[in-house]
């Protein structure tokens, strides 16, 4: 009983000094509003109502959690010419990678087992964001991800 | 200076009480019992790993768990969870005596817990860590070869159990031939394979039915018949807390032979209200024998041992009897892995 008293005592006084102690400010990230800009290239006969875009870090993380493609958001656009401005953090990023496709079937899906029409594609920029030029997607190849094109093969 | 002082005055009572907590506790007994009988419980699905391979979002969703004031104590708290010792002591708490411990290669969601990492934890009670290794398919175009291989080492001279994929965490899509290389090894190895199916919680994690539903996995599933596949989270979607995918596994591990079902995660709480369903559903199917229990543990404290205790209640509940516990829970996986 008294063992029991003794360690609900600790306990109060563990929560009371926790949140009188607590004066940390959350860390905030820097992100810089960053507008890309582009065209995907398609064959002239594929007709579609819209183009689903991802963008990724090309290069996201330091030292051994360093890995390729994280993504940081995605857009539509009713055109084969887009612009998208967003959030970019610089810290242990580099390059960027869009990505994109058009869900021919309009099923919602890039391919399902038995769908197989929907095409995608991507383009790399490895300098950005020193280097912003305007990208081209070319968009040709059905049911694959963006680590289907990237890193790609030496 | 004031700050690290309270800090470690919290330290220090945190560590009388623990000390106090777990001081004189008697052997731990194994077993779950049931109807008067002793069940012997194997947890195919725990994870290893330290907090610094955590990523950050991950670390964050993690942190969430505790008041602001103590996420300081996170890094040691979860990562002292996730070494041998933390996990055995999970185990021991929930009566289990032999679990599954998992490598895994997912930079973009969770973090990495290496092969090597993993046979560092495990090597020295293989009476009751059974390994699950991985390979990492980030850089696949560059560097498949080279994974393949080592992962083949890895499985060899690490004395492996299994396989450990998922997709979902790994951006891969399932449906994308050009991992059919990992279920060839594990084919010729003897070595089931578990892949993560369903969607996860976690950030990042992809979550388009490409990623998460196994139907798109058939192809490969047919082109390896002797590569044993158990679908792990049985294609819970815990994003949505539903049974989305159950249904696609259900429909493969009744057309093929090398097909298993894993319900990690399903006896977690917030998948309460589900689980009577899920178990239902196997039932119904006459699919008990197809099944190995799994976790997803340790996560937090006296999870591996509450997932487990609400799974039970819950086949209880759904009127399984012993013995079908007794399957699910153990035996399914001894005879699997010819134990």
């Amino acid at each position: 009983m008294i063992k029991k008293l003794i360690l609900l005592l600790l306990l109060i006084l563990l929560i009371v000094f926790g949140f009188n102690s607590y004066n940390d400010q959350d860390s905030e990230i820097i992100k810089e509003r960053i507008t890309i800009s582009g065209k995907v290239a398609l064959d002239p006969e594929v007709s579609f109502k819209e183009i689903n875009f991802i963008i990724l870090h090309a290069i996201s993380g330091i030292g051994f959690q360093e890995h390729p493609l994280y993504e940081i958001e995605s857009f539509t656009s009713e055109k084969t010419t887009f612009s998208h401005t967003f959030n970019y953090d610089s810290s242990g990023n580099t390059g960027l990678v869009v990505y994109a496709w058009i869900d021919l079937d309009d099923d919602g899906i890039l391919c399902t087992p038995t769908s197989r029409i929907d095409l995608a594609g991507i383009d790399v920029n490895e300098l950005f964001p020193l280097n912003n030029m305007p990208f081209t997607v070319k968009i040709n190849t059905p049911c694959v991800g963006p680590d289907w094109f990237y890193p790609s093969a030496p | 200076m004031k700050k690290n002082l309270i800090r470690i005055s919290i330290l220090i009572i945190i560590a009388f009480i623990g000390i106090n907590y777990f001081k004189g506790n008697d052997e731990p007994s194994y077993g779950l019992v049931v109807n008067g009988k002793t069940i012997d419980v194997i947890d195919m699905h725990l994870h290893t790993g330290t907090w610094d391979a955590l990523t950050e979002p991950y670390k964050e969703r993690y942190s969430e768990r505790v008041p602001k004031p103590f996420k300081f104590l996170m890094s040691s708290l979860l990562g002292n969870g996730l070494t041998s010792e933390g996990i055995l002591k999970q185990m021991d708490n929930a009566g289990i005596r032999r679990a599954g411990i998992f490598a895994v290669y997912s930079p973009d969601t969770t973090g990495n817990a290496s092969n090597e990492f993993l046979n560092q934890q495990i090597k020295n009670h293989p009476e009751r860590m059974f390994g699950f290794f991985s390979i990492r398919t980030d850089y696949w175009n560059i560097n498949k070869d080279k994974e393949l291989k080592k992962l083949e080492n890895d499985l060899l001279k690490f004395k492996s159990f299994g396989i450990k994929l998922a997709h979902a965490h790994q951006q891969m899509r399932l449906d994308d031939k050009r991992f059919d290389g990992i279920y060839e090894i594990a084919g010729r190895l003897g070595k089931p394979i578990y892949i993560h199916t369903g969607t996860s919680p976690n950030p990042y994690t992809r979550r388009e039915p490409p990623y998460v539903d196994p139907v798109y996995l058939e192809e490969s599933i047919k082109k390896y018949p002797q590569t044993k596949f158990i679908l792990g989270h049985s294609g819970y979607d815990s994003y949505n807390i539903e049974l989305t995918y159950l249904n696609s596994c259900i429909a493969l591990v009744k057309k093929y032979s090398n097909v298993y079902l894993e319900p990690g995660a399903l006896g977690a709480r917030k998948a309460e209200a589900i689980l009577p369903e899920y178990l239902s559903i196997i039932k119904k199917n006459n699919l008990i024998d197809k099944v190995i229990y799994g976790s997803d543990g340790p996560q937090f404290p006296g999870y591996t041992k509450s997932h487990l205790n609400r799974f039970a209640d819950a086949m209880q509940e759904v009127n399984y009897t012993t013995e079908e516990m007794e399957m699910l829970l153990g035996k399914n996986f001894e005879s699997l892995f010819d134990l």
